[in-house]
């Protein structure tokens, strides 16, 4: 049932203004609390399309609903129900961490009660304790990730759109990041879409995972039905035979 | 309460930064520096050529004292400023006492070099009296506008729309050019914190976003306005009282002032807006760089408009022809006064179209990913 879908995308197009084609009739679907990963490789689509659902961009066709609202026609009511957590992101340089969490949560929240929560549960979540005190331009990225995660999450969406949430960042950071996703998402209960190129981490993090070709989901299922259908070992050895790149296939 | 929030983010991150706190001391500093020097130069050429002549009951005891001086003297009709010699006069100026003299300009001369003669004329008297001091000025000079039709117009009104005229146009160009780079910086700053996406998937109207950058950019212009403003009433406080001297009173209206600063700054918005959409157009650098070049030209061209329209230079000229005294001030004033709420409107027009611009302009820069990766590498150059 629609109901019961946090994400719903039925054959999204988008052509850049140049030209480019990055969609090309993409569908998927993100139950409500589960984790889902979209991975493919560079230039697939997997930011565009996190884009469009963040209505940050528009569709070229098709449409999309999160938690059956629709994102061109209703993308305020849209935004209240997501986070958006961008790979290339950050906070503004010259704030404290805790000025940051605190500007994100007035913009959603207006009761005094509700943003204390939420800057109280952001410093739980990023673990940061005094330095959230400190100016974002004094953090390392690592640092900056966990503060952006942790408010992201921290201001109880329905949707978090995490794109490369461990971007970058060192297997330490990686693993901390990692843990947070996992632990807080469930705990409150918040559905995620991630996009990576980390195999690991989508097996690791994701119930499900959609794999993205040249704007296609051309393979989809949880990280074992996916590693069964293929006689493959690892999610990376199933990425490799659908990309084709490796002699493989289904059984 | 979103607004709020949005715009106090926006007016700390434009006003408490290194650059604007710098740039908040060096202006005024620059602008007091440069300010004396070019008055000192001013003085010095004026002084030079001044040619006095004297009227009144001891003319003939003065005009010897100015001659054994060095002072040019000639017949009234010749003369730069006519000095009536009251009784009393001689006696004030030898023993370098505060003396109150009438200064006659001639129509022909009514420009802004003729507004540095009471300086320069204070500056010849103090010196004669053998008193240099410019800061505390011994004379004390009033303005009076000698008409073709052989009457006066004297006092605060003539002073008023003289120092309109020529004064005020330079701190609003000075405002004008330095008023843009918040629009800029504040958009700038969006993309080189990587923070513009986060800010754009919040539950905010993108009008809300636009609108609260246009104000705080307005807002920090006009502190910034005002800081050079107040630097060069400081500058000319320096000059004395009556016509030279700039004040508040003389000014005649502040909010007209104000209005006008505003017009001018989102004018500024406005065309830094432009710059921006020129460089998604056209992505990279040097179109970025271009544009800004571009904001330059069209912000100096905008204040000269806007200063000329809202001080209307020309119609002046003509209705000081006006063979009734005091009926081309008072026309000049009204002038003044709808020239200001003209620009009131055209404040609140632009601001609108600027807000439209911004809205399509978030939305163009992230269709474009190549223009947002040139911002930020220009950002990056410059740093």
């Amino acid at each position: 049932m629609a109901e019961n879908l946090a994400v719903r995308v039925e054959g999204l197009v988008k052509v850049y203004p140049r030209g480019v084609r990055a969609l090309n009739g993409l569908s998927f679907t993100v139950n409500e609390g589960e984790i889902y990963g979209l991975v493919g490789p560079n230039g697939a689509g997997k930011t565009t399309t996190l884009r469009i659902l963040a209505t940050l961009l528009k569709p070229t066709e098709g449409r999309v609903y999160i938690y059956g609202h629709d994102v061109v026609k209703e993308s305020l009511e849209v935004r209240r129900l997501l986070s958006y957590l961008p790979e290339e992101a950050s906070a503004p340089r010259e704030m404290k961490g805790v000025e940051f969490i605190e500007f994100i949560a007035k913009l959603r929240y207006t009761n005094p009660r509700d943003i204390a929560q939420v800057l109280e549960e952001a410093s739980r979540i990023s673990g940061l304790g005094k330095d959230l005190e400190r100016k974002v331009k004094t953090y390392s990225k690592g640092m900056k990730r966990r503060l952006l995660l942790a408010t992201m999450l921290a201001v109880r969406p329905r949707l978090a759109i995490l794109d490369e949430p461990t971007s970058g960042l060192d297997v330490e950071q990686s693993l901390r990041i990692r843990s947070i996703i996992r632990r807080y998402s469930r705990s409150l209960g918040v559905t995620v879409l991630l996009s990576s190129h980390n195999m690991l981490e989508v097996e690791r993090l994701c119930d499900r995972i959609g794999i993205i070709i040249k704007g296609r989901i051309v393979e989809e299922g949880s990280p074992q039905e996916l590693k069964e259908k293929y006689g493959a070992e690892t999610l990376e050895d199933v990425f490799l035979a659908v990309t084709g790149r490796r002699e493989a296939g289904p059984r | 309460m979103v607004f709020k929030v949005l715009l106090w983010k926006e007016l700390r991150s434009l006003l408490l930064n290194k650059g604007a706190l710098i740039s908040l001391v060096l202006i005024p500093i620059v602008i007091l520096m440069a300010g004396q020097a070019s008055v000192q130069q001013a003085t010095k050429v004026a002084t030079s050529k001044l040619c006095v002549a004297v009227t009144g009951p001891e003319a003939q005891a003065v005009e010897r004292f100015l001659e054994m001086r060095g002072v040019c003297l000639t017949t009234p009709a010749k003369a730069d400023l006519v000095i009536y010699a009251s009784p009393g006069l001689l006696e004030n100026l030898s023993r370098g006492l505060p003396v109150k003299l009438s200064v006659y300009y001639r129509l022909e001369s009514l420009s802004i070099a003729s507004l540095k003669a009471p300086l320069s004329i204070a500056k010849l008297l103090a010196k004669i009296a053998g008193n240099v001091s410019l800061v505390t000025p011994k004379v004390v000079v009033n303005a009076t506008v000698l008409l073709p039709t052989g009457k006066a117009i004297s006092g605060s009104v003539a002073s008023m729309m003289m120092t309109m005229l020529n004064v005020l146009s330079f701190p609003l160009i000075f405002a004008a050019i330095f008023a843009f780079a918040p629009a800029i910086s504040s958009m700038m700053m969006e993309y080189s914190d990587k923070t513009i996406e986060i800010l754009l998937s919040q539950p905010v109207k993108r009008t809300t976003i636009a609108l609260a950058k246009s104000v705080a950019a307005t807002v920090t212009g006009l502190v910034q306005g005002g800081v050079m403003i107040a630097a060069m009433f400081a500058m000319m406080s320096e000059m004395p009282k009556g016509l030279g001297g700039l004040s508040l009173q003389a000014l005649g209206s502040p909010s007209a002032m104000v209005l006008l600063a505003a017009s001018v700054i989102a004018e500024m918005v406005f065309a830094a807006s432009l710059a921006l959409a020129i460089s998604v157009f056209m992505p990279g650098p040097e179109a970025m760089g271009g544009a800004m070049a571009i904001i330059v030209v069209i912000g100096i061209g905008v204040a000269t408009f806007a200063t000329s329209y809202g001080v209307p230079l020309a119609p002046l000229k003509a209705l000081m022809l006006s063979p009734i005294p005091l009926i081309g001030p008072m026309l000049v004033s009204a002038l003044n006064l709808a020239g200001a709420v003209a620009y009131g409107w055209l404040v609140v027009l632009v601001r609108l179209v600027e807000a439209g611009i911004l809205i399509k302009l978030f939305a163009r820069l992230l269709e474009s990913e190549r223009s947002l990766t040139a911002a930020i590498r220009f950002m990056r150059g410059l740093s």
